[in-house]
């Protein structure tokens, strides 16, 4: 009885650690689709409008932003920095901010932040572009990592778990 | 006796503490800690006209008639040259793309129509000045709105039956130019003062005027008045002729021939045009192309020279379209009829 307990607790867990290594993998590719989406769309309004950053921010606050980008607006508005008030926004809203972001991706965000300070339209435009390339190719790179082990981390949390069980019983 | 407005008035009923509120709630966030600190407790006497800071030296307060330099409790710069691009940086709202044109044009307007000159390194590129780089000095000059300050200049300015005239303020900086526009297209706006009701067009392309924020005045410029933020003077004005159909046209310090050929349009449109420029006298005028031209054409029906003999806002001499002088100091408000 408690061998059959054991081994239901041993397969579950190697299920468990074999699901969130790829949840990880989608994660980290679905924030920074998010992210693209909203580096472009607050871009775009860099490029063709005048709005300030912290109403930029909340006109650009598309549903798929990881970010509230509202409250990374109210940062802006009280002094910080984009990138200071992006990362105090992130923390809001998740305690850990993005753990399954690599240090790469961060980077790749903080370039377009700073892109923004950029002394003028034509520099942060460009700047913001080459940030936003970077964001696609590390956005590509996160899916295709997804698809090439996503399932393999799946199925080997699976089979692990069920290999587990067989020696335990 | 002077002729003044009231803004002058305030100096002598000694009631700027209350007044200044308005100036600390304005300017003191976006300063650096130490800096507004230093601002805040300070204690004035007179209305504060303009706000100096500059890198690594002391803050200059300008007052009507003098000035006080502030130093940091322990005898140094309150303002060091990290804080001046940290200022700008919260000045544009950490947007510097947004503020691009106003930057290469030496200044910006505040929420609230205070507008801040900067000094700096400019990027040129074929002459042409690119960018302004490396903000090491800021003039804020204090936007103040003085309600009636046009009051007892209307009955001058309008005919018999109301109808407001072409009207150009001129005086050396700082000496209200603003602040009386603002009023006469309040006053016209409201139909006050001996003025009958117009629709008022403002070209603010600085922001001043109105004092707009996104596009919504700040400033009581009165219930039918528009207001065009932003934007070239000329192309301002020629969209608000061809869009609004303003009686009266009120647009801040020709300076341009295109600005000038823009109220020779709007006033041989049938459109009365409240304009300002730089000028310490009327011969002054003269000397400059594009304002001699107009008053060659008789554009204007007064031209009203501001000074500082007896503070900001005191109306020296008034003079008719072909600049001869109507008034002097102080006459007009004895005056019997004023047309």
């Amino acid at each position: 009885m408690l061998r059959g307990i054991a081994a239901l607790i041993a397969s579950l867990m190697c299920a468990y650690a074999g699901l969130r290594l790829s949840a990880r993998l989608k994660a980290r590719a679905k924030t920074l689709r998010g992210a693209l989406a909203a580096a472009r769309s607050v871009l775009s309004g860099v490029k063709h409008t005048r709005l300030p950053l912290p109403a930029l921010l909340r006109s650009c606050a598309v549903e798929t932003c990881p970010v509230s980008l509202s409250l990374a607006a109210e940062g802006v508005e009280a002094g910080a920095t984009p990138e200071e008030a992006l990362h105090a926004a992130a923390y809001a809203a998740r305690p850990y901010g993005f753990p399954e972001l690599a240090d790469g991706d961060r980077e790749a965000v903080a370039a377009f932040l700073a892109a923004l300070g950029a002394e003028s339209r034509a520099a942060a435009c460009e700047r913001g572009a080459l940030a936003i390339a970077l964001l696609e190719e590390r956005a590509r790179e996160a899916e295709a990592l997804y698809r090439q082990k996503g399932r393999v981390y799946r199925a080997l949390g699976l089979l692990t778990g069920a290999a587990v069980a067989v020696l335990l019983l | 006796m002077h002729m003044r407005y009231r803004y002058t008035y305030n100096v002598a009923m000694n009631v700027s503490e209350e007044k200044n509120r308005d100036w600390r709630a304005a300017v003191l966030p976006y300063l650096p800690r130490r800096a507004a600190e230093l601002l805040h407790s300070v204690r004035l006497n007179a209305p504060l006209e303009e706000i100096r800071i500059r890198a690594d030296r002391p803050i200059q307060l300008c007052f009507s008639g003098g000035e006080r330099l502030l130093y940091a409790a322990d005898g140094g710069a309150p303002v060091s040259a990290e804080d001046c691009a940290a200022i700008l940086r919260r000045f544009t709202a950490q947007s510097l793309y947004a503020w691009e044109e106003e930057l290469r044009r030496g200044y910006l307007t505040l929420p609230g129509g205070c507008r801040v000159g900067l000094c700096g390194r400019a990027e040129t590129e074929d002459g042409r000045v690119l960018a302004l780089t490396d903000a090491s000095a800021f003039n804020i000059r204090i936007a103040r709105e003085v309600r009636g300050a046009a009051v007892p200049l209307m009955p001058y300015l309008c005919g018999t039956d109301g109808r407001m005239g072409s009207v150009l303020v001129v005086s050396a900086p700082g000496c209200g130019k603003t602040t009386l526009l603002r009023d006469v297209a309040r006053c016209c706006s409201y139909g006050l003062a001996g003025a009958a009701p117009h629709r008022v067009a403002i070209a603010d392309t600085r922001c001043e005027l109105a004092g707009s924020v996104r596009g919504v005045p700040q400033m009581d410029v009165g219930p039918r008045t528009d207001v065009l933020s932003g934007g070239t003077r000329a192309e301002a004005c020629r969209m608000l002729i061809s869009n609004m159909s303003p009686d009266v046209l009120v647009t801040d310090e020709l300076t341009s021939l295109a600005d000038a050929r823009a109220v020779y349009d709007a006033a041989c449109s049938g459109v009365a045009v409240a304009a300002s420029a730089h000028a310490s006298c009327g011969a002054e005028l003269l000397h400059r192309h594009a304002l001699a031209e107009l008053i060659g054409a008789r554009l204007f029906r007064r031209i009203v020279l501001l000074g500082r003999s007896a503070g900001a806002g005191t109306v020296e001499c008034m003079f008719d379209g072909a600049l001869q002088t109507l008034e002097r100091r102080g006459e007009l408000c004895c005056a019997g009829s004023p047309h």
